[in-house]
């Protein structure tokens, strides 16, 4: 009732009245108990502006709950849990020193109560502290802190351990954003707001003993959702060698090499699995030798005999192709690796999914080592296996397991990767594969008709995606000519797909619009005699505003459409115009997919040229509206989702004068019709450049349409341009990291310079 | 936390297969525009800036 009265002002008096509850000499255990309850929902669930106010009121209730002296561990949990709930909106009391000490004070002692759920609710209010107010623990830190959770890291019971470890894992996460801070900040030449004090790397050699040691506690038969104090360990480790990097080597090393062939599973797995932790942070250079050292025991662990360390095993094995690719093809030990991944595909799913991501990251690596010239390298380290391993890739998806750990997913998105980054003697295989998979999507799709319940309708979705997808990338790889001869038979599987009268997913449309996208690039004009069959489904997808990404996949295909046929598009434009302009009014369309179809106005513009100028009055219109969208600038997302909308606008404008200038060496007479619009158009660029938020691609597309402009308009929009904020927009992106936007930049400047020296 | 252990990030699931999508999208979208500007890709590299 409070959540639902104290924010319009309806019971001002209710903290007050709770907060006199606990404070009054002489209440019973049970209304206090009941009172700091209450007090810890409505802490949880209230927007923390309406608390503010009464913020000394309700931390003075709390903390006469957990004080030392309070009796009752009912009414100290009750209170402990509240302190928790009440932290986010407590700041000025934190920022006042003799306020901070108590709290703290009192949030240490609560930890070394006997009762255990008293100790983990103020272990956890700990961890919050630590991410709320980090800058002000130095005090506490060497006093209380590290004794506390280090002591509580090395408790028997898992509860407590857990937010020992927790608070570490926090320590880091708040130390590696001040990393990030800091390089900002000087690459600004700035000092940083806030300042790392080190916590982790001072901490590093008296944590990482117990965090090995807790790594040793494994269970034997766990559920992947379980968490323990083993799992946390693990990922602890991980983010104190992201946040200490090079440091973190040595005081792992000697467990790893003492215990990698220990008899007993438990210690090798927390072996490995201490290595494969360390493998991000520390300098590539500092970690490649000992990977290069390390790999054929790792390939021998491929095969140990527990589950649990071939899991672990297959997961570092994973990292390495990962983080450290050049470690990973090292030719003493890759002909071995790829036979003890492919073995490891028979393994349980757990760990042939990891060694499905492992192929995954290996295939990239691979083609990056061929530093090919070209786009396609002629031969790579995986061509004399490559055919063996896609091979077994097929093999797995089609496990009657593959449902468990992801395994079919994983399977296929590694056959994808490998196609993606083969070599052309590896073309053959590829070509095959891309049989295959046409063979298995209208097998599938002939099973539509004994889907009977919800859960063999989900998988035969999911299979149809992760096809689709596997065909695309097949499609990519493939030489056009030989994309054409199988080009009739996927677009009768695509339209199949499309057919939303049976129950099929928006996932599965998505990929089949996304398919279609690939197949329009490779076939360019000669899609065209598809557009008649094809026209229906473009135009449901583009109607269906419930499953917005389906949408989305399908504005998206206009634009490739336009791109491929041209000029060959203007018949199709009428009804495809009339659904983008109805989505775009449409407020129950998703917001994310108004910026993509200003982009593709742009896109069909460009493709037809002076036939746009039918659409121009109405587009014109919608790129004013669209171009003065405001947004609370509170919100980062909003922010983002203005720069894209703007951005959308700038690609709009740049398709439309580029399509009325025509692209001959003269410029066409139709642009003319644009010319009332270009003040507001540099204005709309002005107002970018004034708001401070904007991105560096804003300035990328604006430049590029700065340019384009004055090469269609010449002489008489030069004092437009001219201004100081434009001026001062064209250096940003002269001065920009992004060659992109360097060059578009640049080059707006010296269209402007020529045009004005000619004058 | 449960997510980060024994995290997989290399990620074809729809959601990145979408994102990369788009990204091709729009980078195709702006090199046709460049090329209309003569200002092919190729030539970005040794674009010399003044």
């Amino acid at each position: 009732i409070a959540c639902a009265e104290v924010p319009h002002n309806q019971w001002p008096g209710i903290i007050q009245h709770l907060a006199a509850n606990v404070t009054t000499p002489g209440r019973t255990e049970q209304v206090k108990e009941a009172t700091l309850e209450a007090i810890g929902y409505i802490c949880q669930d209230m927007d923390p502006k309406h608390l503010q106010s009464e913020a000394n009121r309700i931390l003075t209730a709390i903390v006469q709950g957990m004080r030392k002296e309070e009796p009752s561990i009912p009414v100290k949990l009750a209170a402990t849990n509240a302190l928790l709930n009440s932290l986010e909106f407590t700041k000025a009391n934190f920022d006042s020193e003799n306020e901070r000490h108590f709290i703290m004070q009192v949030v240490c002692e609560a930890t070394q109560c006997e009762e255990t759920q008293v100790k983990v609710a103020a272990l956890q209010s700990l961890v919050k502290i630590m991410s709320l107010y980090y800058q002000y623990m130095e005090t506490y830190m060497g006093l209380a802190l590290f004794a506390i959770t280090v002591e509580a890291m090395k408790s028997e019971v898992d509860e407590v351990a857990l937010q020992g470890i927790e608070f570490w894992s926090t320590v880091c996460d708040e130390e590696v954003d001040l990393a990030i801070e800091a390089s900002e900040a000087m690459e600004q030449g700035r000092p940083p707001e806030h300042t790392s004090k080190f916590y982790a790397k001072g901490a590093l050699q008296y944590l990482v003993p117990i965090l090995m040691l807790t790594l040793t506690k494994q269970e034997e038969f766990d559920d992947d959702d379980d968490w323990n104090p083993c799992k946390a360990a693990g990922v602890c480790l991980m983010l104190l060698a992201t946040c200490c990097e090079d440091d973190v080597v040595k005081p792992v090393l000697p467990f790893i090499q003492e215990h990698i062939k220990n008899t007993d599973w438990r210690f090798r797995d927390a072996a490995v699995m201490t290595f494969g932790s360390i493998l991000e942070g520390p300098d590539p250079t500092t970690l490649k030798p000992m990977v290069v050292a390390a790999m054929p025991m790792l390939i021998e662990l491929l095969k140990d005999p527990s589950v649990v360390v071939r899991d672990t095993t297959a997961w570092t094995v994973g990292r390495v192709c990962e983080l450290l690719p050049e470690a990973a093809i090292d030719e003493s030990y890759l002909g071995q690796l790829l036979t003890s991944l492919v073995e490891g595909l028979d393994a349980e799913p757990r760990v042939s999914a990891n060694v499905c991501w492992a192929f995954s990251s290996l295939a990239e690596a691979a083609y990056d080592a061929t530093e090919s010239q070209e786009d396609e390298p002629n031969t790579y380290c995986l061509s004399s296996t490559f055919e063996v391993i896609v091979h077994k890739l097929l093999e797995t998806t089609d496990r009657q397991d593959a449902g468990n750990s992801n395994l079919r997913s994983a399977a296929y998105e590694a056959l994808m990767e490998l196609v993606k980054n083969s070599a052309r003697d590896c073309y053959v295989t590829v070509q095959k594969t891309s049989l295959v998979v046409m063979d298995r999507l209208e097998r599938v799709l002939q099973l539509e008709a004994a889907v009977q319940t919800s859960s063999d309708r989900a998988q035969i979705n999911d299979l149809q995606s992760l096809l689709c997808a596997s065909l695309q990338a097949c499609l990519r790889r493939m030489r056009p000519e030989d994309t054409r001869q199988i080009a009739d038979r996927v677009m009768t599987m695509i339209i199949e797909m499309l057919n939303v009268s049976k129950g099929r997913s928006g996932g599965v449309q998505e990929d089949a619009l996304m398919a279609v996208g690939t197949l329009v690039e490779v076939l360019g004009t000669d899609f065209m005699k598809y557009m008649e069959a094809f026209k229906p489904y473009l135009a449901l997808g583009l109607g269906n505003h419930a499953e917005y990404q389906v949408c989305l996949a399908a504005v998206g295909l206009v634009g490739d459409i336009c791109r491929a046929l041209s000029t060959h598009v203007t018949p199709y434009c009428n009804d495809i115009m009339q659904l983008l302009l109805e989505n775009l009014a449409n407020d129950s369309v998703h917001r994310s997919v108004k910026p993509q179809i200003l982009s593709v106005f742009g896109d069909i513009a460009l493709a037809i040229g002076p036939e746009f100028k039918g659409y121009l009055k109405v587009v014109l219109s919608t790129l004013q509206q669209a171009s003065q969208a405001q947004v609370d600038k509170s919100d980062y997302d909003m922010i983002d989702y203005l720069n894209e909308l703007r951005e959308g606008c700038l690609e709009a404008y740049t398709g439309i004068v580029q399509g009325l200038k025509g692209d001959g060496n003269s410029i066409a007479a139709d642009v003319a019709e644009l010319q009332p619009h270009v003040a507001y158009i540099i204005k709309f660029i002005e107002h970018i450049a004034k708001d401070e938020d904007h991105s560096d691609s804003n300035v990328a597309c604006g430049s590029g349409l700065l340019g384009d402009l004055v090469t269609a308009f010449g002489n008489e929009i030069i004092p437009l341009v001219e201004t100081q904020t434009i001026q001062d927009f064209l250096q940003e992106g002269r001065r920009s990291k992004t060659n992109k936007t360097k060059t578009l930049a640049t080059w707006a400047t010296k269209e402007i310079r020529k045009l004005k020296s000619a004058w | 936390r449960l997510a980060q252990y024994k995290a997989k990030s290399h990620d074809l699931a729809q959601s990145e297969r979408r994102r990369q999508m788009l990204d091709r999208q729009k980078k195709q979208r702006q090199d046709l525009a460049n090329l209309a500007r003569r200002l092919a890709e190729d030539d970005w590299e040794n674009w010399s800036t003044e």
